[in-house]
């Protein structure tokens, strides 16, 4: 290798360096995921086929419907959608009394749950993880925009701290209570419909929610506006005005939009504004 | 180390992925676990890579894939860092090491002390150190795996090498 570092050759600790670096490699078991990830590949592919085919069918299945519903003047059209089993009860029962209704449009339900959920914000600026390897002890929020607090909040990052940004900057409810970290990429390493898409989106039925592509290309489900997203003890809602609130039920939580970010730790709440 | 990239396939897309498999599978799964300071996860970090060079194969496929899998690898090893970090300032004691007595050397021990002291840099510096000692990369394939200038590579390199030196000087 040539000494392009313009350093002095290696010495004890560079050596050692090599020599441990390689051990810990050779230590590692390299199980074989060939067959896992071929198919993991495959359901994500006929998901999103799927999903293609759905954003073609419900337009042309909505367009007949108001043609029928215009020539029988006024009855119902179309058959309701499944009811995802994951919506709760009370979601379920509010449903079905609409189903009934003469609005082909179904309204979202008033809670969704499940070990682990992912979604997006309505408009697009926030995206959220709850629970699953991501956020395992509560929920892992970000902007897609800029903030106007951001420049001023200034977040913990492996590097001490720097100011806060929509590039890289995570608000989260962990062990630690809610806070918020700098480092890395935020949220664009993570597929939100990928592998773990299944995981993450258990209440996810495309044929009763809206998409939108998240910042990272991957198509994600929409949590409405006035519905609740619960994953254990931490729930999260989002509002237009206000942006996502979440709380666990240890007085734990956060709010968080453009123009505001509030932490809440034992109750007691810090707000950073423009 | 030297690196050859996927040659095109005129085979299927199958067979295309079967042989970047089978040339990088090991080789990251080991990288990430030197990256993440433990095996756990290392190959659940991989295998995100390995989907998403999937997902965009038609773009993909027509180029080398080494940069973009190494650059997948080290964004997903960060993000599990990330996660670690709250719980690394209240770091439980190092595990026993793995060989016993018999093979571990007076290098060895050397060895494991290096590597200990290498876990408490910056997690930037350690990203720099592993890549360039352990994979053998240069400073630009480092800079582009890591999202930073070449200036950046060295200087972090630098630092995080005198640092080891000044802590191993301390224990000797």
């Amino acid at each position: 290798m040539s000494n392009e570092w313009n350093e002095i050759g290696e010495d004890e600790v560079t050596r050692a360096l090599r020599q441990g670096l390689q051990a810990e490699a050779d230590r590692t078991p390299v199980p074989d995921r060939y067959d896992e990830i071929v198919v993991a590949a495959e359901q994500g592919r006929r998901r999103r086929g799927w999903l293609l085919v759905a954003a073609v069918m419900v337009p042309v299945l909505g367009a007949v419907g108001y043609l029928g519903g215009r020539l029988t003047s006024g009855g119902l059209a179309g058959t309701p959608a499944q009811v995802p089993a994951t919506v709760t009860a009370a979601a379920e029962a509010s449903e079905s009394k609409q189903s009934a209704s003469a609005s082909a449009r179904l309204s979202p339900p008033a809670e969704v749950s499940g070990s682990a959920l992912a979604f997006v914000s309505p408009s697009g600026a926030i995206e959220c993880v709850m629970g699953g390897t991501r956020a395992p002890d509560g929920v892992e929020c970000h902007l897609t925009v800029k903030a106007v607090w951001g420049p001023k909040h200034r977040c913990e990052s492996v590097n001490g701290t720097v100011p806060w940004s929509s590039d890289y900057g995570v608000v989260f409810i962990g062990s630690e209570g809610a806070t918020t970290y700098c480092n890395g990429q935020g949220f664009t390493e993570l597929d939100l419909s990928g592998s773990d898409g299944k995981r993450y989106t258990s209440w996810y039925d495309p044929s009763r929610f809206e998409t939108r592509t998240a910042a990272n290309g991957s198509l994600a489900p929409v949590l409405p506006y006035g519905t609740t997203a619960v994953v254990g003890q931490t729930r999260c809602q989002i509002s237009q005005s206000g942006g996502i609130s979440c709380s666990r039920g240890d007085q734990t939580g956060f709010r968080l939009s453009t123009q505001t970010l509030v932490l809440r730790n034992g109750g007691k709440d810090t707000s950073y504004t423009g | 180390m030297v690196e050859t990239e996927p040659r095109e396939h005129a085979g299927s897309a199958d067979e295309w992925f079967r042989s970047v498999y089978d040339e990088h599978w090991a080789r990251l799964v080991r990288l990430a676990a030197v990256l993440l300071g433990s095996t756990d996860r290392a190959d659940e970090v991989v295998q995100e890579a390995m989907l998403g060079l999937l997902r965009n194969r038609a773009k993909l496929s027509k180029g080398p894939v080494t940069g973009y899998l190494r650059t997948a690898v080290v964004n997903g090893c960060r993000s599990v860092h990330r996660h670690r970090a709250v719980v690394a300032k209240h770091p439980e004691p190092a595990p026993a090491p793995v060989a016993g007595p018999e093979e571990r050397g007076v290098a060895t021990v050397t060895a494991d002390a290096v590597i200990e002291a290498l876990r408490t840099l910056p997690q930037r510096q350690q990203e720099v150190l592993v890549l360039r000692y352990y994979s053998g990369l240069s400073e630009a394939e480092i800079a582009e795996a890591l999202g930073i200038s070449r200036g950046a590579v060295k200087s972090y390199s630098h630092r995080g090498v005198s640092v080891l030196r000044q802590l191993m000087g301390r224990q000797s």
